[in-house]
């Protein structure tokens, strides 16, 4: 009886651990802004972490209309858990104005980079940027489009 | 309790626990929105005047080179600018890009922004003329929201 009982120890402990776990959320709270521009030849424009807006190329940054910001995401889970984020590997997203013009997403970053520690209170906030490929002469729209992050748990 | 009902429950545990790593308990994901706006742009040359120069306005200002706020500027009027914008500042708000020493000139713009208040909602300096004696006619540029 006793043998039984002490291989079930650890398995029995390690489940209890895994259900007493709170579970792990992640919430988008801002969305991804690129702001208002004119195209021009083209070129590409950066949202930073930060929600600071670089531009390359003829692309003219416009000021109004709106303001470039970083999307936002709110994890919370275990105090003082390690995680890792996954954001869109390049070529995967891209924003659309509901016809023919599209504009690619590319060279996603995120704050903190990569890894993260949940904060004493089991919540982290993520920032999160990325550069958009404006083409030459790219149609005058609204463009819009999504992308995933994911975050797990080392 | 019965060994086979030790077993068993031992064996309900260890397989989820063996599980439990694949669950994804341990993983959340969601999804963002994203969003651009593409305006038309407009040359309205006239509004500001020409020949103007990037010097000009530039140094009138002091704009700095960098996406910081400037102040007002005065108007550069010319025969074709509408009375009603002759008397209005324009509003500098950006000027990247566009203060490069070379020697004792500042070359031409790669690129600023003016906003104008007004029917406006802003004004570009596209580019000039290269030769860096800031005389060049600006090309200007605005962007309707």
């Amino acid at each position: 009886m006793r043998l039984p009982a002490r291989r079930c120890a650890l398995p029995l402990a390690l489940l209890l651990a895994s259900i007493a776990a709170p579970a792990q959320t992640l919430n988008n709270t801002a969305a991804l802004s690129f702001g208002a521009f004119t195209a021009g030849g083209g070129g590409a424009i950066s949202v930073g972490t930060g929600g600071a807006r670089m531009k390359t190329g003829s692309v003219i940054l416009v000021n109004q209309g709106g303001a470039a910001s970083a999307a936002q995401f709110t994890i919370t889970g275990t105090p003082n858990a390690m995680f890792d984020i996954s954001l869109p590997v390049d070529g995967t997203v891209f924003l659309s104005d509901g016809a023919s013009g599209s504009m690619a997403l590319n060279g996603f970053t995120s704050s903190p980079s990569g890894t993260g520690v949940l904060s004493g209170g089991g919540t982290q906030q993520i920032n999160v940027g990325a550069t958009l490929s404006v083409g030459s002469s790219q149609a005058t729209g609204s463009y819009t489009g999504s992308f995933n992050v994911t975050v797990n748990y080392q | 309790m019965t060994t086979a009902r030790h077993c068993a429950l031992c064996a309900a545990a260890g397989l989820l626990c063996g599980l439990t790593p694949l669950m994804p308990v341990f993983a959340a994901s969601t999804t963002a929105q994203a969003g651009a706006t593409v305006v038309l742009p407009a040359s309205v040359n006239a509004w500001l005047g020409v020949p103007v120069s990037v010097q000009d306005l530039l140094l009138a200002q002091d704009a700095p080179a960098g996406p910081a706020t400037g102040g007002l500027v005065p108007r550069v009027a010319s025969a074709s600018t509408p009375a009603i914008l002759r008397a209005l500042p324009v509003w500098i708000a950006a000027a990247v890009e566009s203060r490069q020493a070379f020697g004792i000139d500042i070359v031409p713009a790669a690129g600023a922004t003016l906003l104008a208040r007004g029917p406006a909602a802003a004004v570009s300096v596209a580019s000039a003329a290269t030769g860096g004696d800031g005389e060049a006619p600006l090309v200007i540029t605005v962007a309707f929201n």
